[in-house]
């Protein structure tokens, strides 16, 4: 993902910064930026703004680079489209058994969060259901031809443990029991993401997603603990939540201490003010400051670095389990997991072991090293 | 297509993306997807879903302006929203 600054500075002011001078560009587009600004916009995940920027005349463009801005975010659209269908068909089926469930990220998000659906586009499907109906939503998927891309460890263990499971068909599926993995995401009593909900309308149904506080947190863990660099559409999605006038900032401040988020929501603030676009007035009650320990910047850094596998992020889990009964099966079921589970990761049980102590090594060294790793 | 009795079945439970220039409906059941363009877009606007009464009556108004003679069929286009529960008074 890796584009001229001012490529991505471009697309970010595209993103908020609609009336400003800032936003247009100085003449008429080269094909060669064009080309960049393009390749970017895609991996970026944010054709919409490109479109709309040359819609509107920010973006000076030739007629050519115009037809083009339109076909991409046509084809974009028509896959927001299919998926809504496929989010339909998924609460049909799973309301005639009872299931109820919550839409995450990209659909919440398009029509939540921002101006209009057409503003956000978005290339899966996530969903949040109890650990409990995971079974019968993985089977209502497997009928309609979905499969599972990862087994389980042992039998038990998505319900208790996982943070999602993908399935592949037509779209891609995301079944999610929380909303963040390892470490961080056990701390999160899953509970608390039933409390409340925020509905909304996709062709005249009504669904639900996170009310707007736990959304705007999810928002936050989802742009700080992935690698970077993180892409615009997830920094938009925090802006919307800062500049959007749903979340309530001493809500958000209080939920993430509650659940051991603070230091990661400040930390995505800090990126979407910085990379993308700083408010003229931005409410002081959003920053917490609060001191991020040792411990807390290995478990962040864990998610952060590319070469940290989900097993050592698995050891440190261990750390923030909420019970001695959830730490001894968890590590019962990862330490001699299903052959199936070996076999779809691994060489070996000896070369999975071994990866594991080299990734949680690393992530030491590393956060040892650099103070309190960034 | 600017059919109102086309539009009421497109609309009805399926998701759409307005595009400016262009509106995409789709229909997952059957696979089939829409594109609505040309004057279909302004009667589209117009019955799109949670609009109000009166919300629906200033952009007819604004749509007509100019051409009275279509605001009658527009007002009655309104009642057939209201029957349908499309639309609800504000």
């Amino acid at each position: 993902m890796d584009e001229p600054a001012d490529v991505r500075d471009v697309l970010a002011r595209l993103l908020f910064a609609r009336d400003s001078a800032h936003a247009r560009s100085s003449g008429p587009l080269t094909d060669d930026f064009w080309t960049l600004l393009r390749s970017a916009a895609i991996s970026e995940r944010v054709v919409p703004a490109l479109a709309r920027g040359v819609a509107d005349g920010r973006l000076v463009a030739s007629r050519q680079q115009a037809e083009d801005a339109e076909s991409l975010w046509l084809e974009v659209m028509r896959r927001c489209l299919r998926l809504e269908g496929r989010l339909l068909w998924l609460v049909d089926h799973l309301a005639d058994r009872g299931i109820e469930i919550r839409v995450l990220k990209g659909p919440a998000s398009a029509h939540l969060d921002h101006l209009r659906p057409e503003d956000r586009q978005f290339g899966d499907l996530d969903v949040l259901v109890r650990g409990n109906d995971m079974p019968a939503v993985f089977e209502v998927l497997a009928r309609d031809g979905f499969r599972r891309r990862f087994p389980e460890p042992r039998p038990g263990f998505d319900r208790r443990f996982t943070k999602s499971v993908s399935f592949a068909g037509d779209v891609e599926v995301d079944v999610h029991r929380t909303i963040a993995e390892g470490p961080i995401g056990h701390r999160i009593p899953v509970v608390d993401l039933w409390c409340r909900s925020a509905p909304f309308e996709v062709g005249r149904v009504e669904v639900h997603a996170l009310d707007h506080t736990e959304r705007f947190v999810h928002a936050c863990l989802h742009t700080v603990l992935a690698p970077p660099p993180v892409r615009l559409s997830s920094l938009s999605d925090v802006m919307r939540g800062l500049v959007g006038g749903h979340a309530d900032p001493g809500r958000v401040v209080e939920l993430s201490r509650r659940w051991g988020v603070a230091a990661v929501v400040d930390r995505a603030i800090t990126a979407a003010v910085t990379e993308i676009w700083w408010p003229l007035e931005l409410d002081g009650r959003w920053r917490s400051a609060t001191p991020v320990g040792l411990v807390q910047s290995m478990m962040i850094e864990s998610h952060r670095r590319n070469e940290t596998s989900s097993a050592a992020r698995a050891v440190l889990s261990l750390a923030t389990l909420p019970t001695l009964r959830d730490r001894i099966a968890y590590a019962a079921a990862l330490a001699a997991p299903a052959s199936p589970y070996v076999d779809a990761r691994h060489a070996g049980r000896a070369a999975r072991f071994r990866h594991a102590y080299r990734q949680l090594v690393d992530v030491v060294r590393s956060v040892g090293g650099d103070g309190r790793g960034g | 297509m600017a059919n109102p009795d086309e539009m009421f079945e497109v609309v009805r439970g399926r998701p759409w993306r307005d595009l400016g220039d262009r509106i995409v409906v789709f229909d997952h059941s059957s696979g089939v997807e829409t594109v609505i363009s040309g004057a279909g877009t302004l009667v589209w606007r117009v019955i799109a879903p949670r609009r109000r009464v009166v919300d629906v009556t200033n952009d007819l108004t604004t749509i007509v302006e100019g051409d009275g003679s279509r605001l009658s069929e527009a007002l009655g286009f309104i009642d057939r929203l209201i029957e349908q529960g499309l639309i609800s008074r504000g």
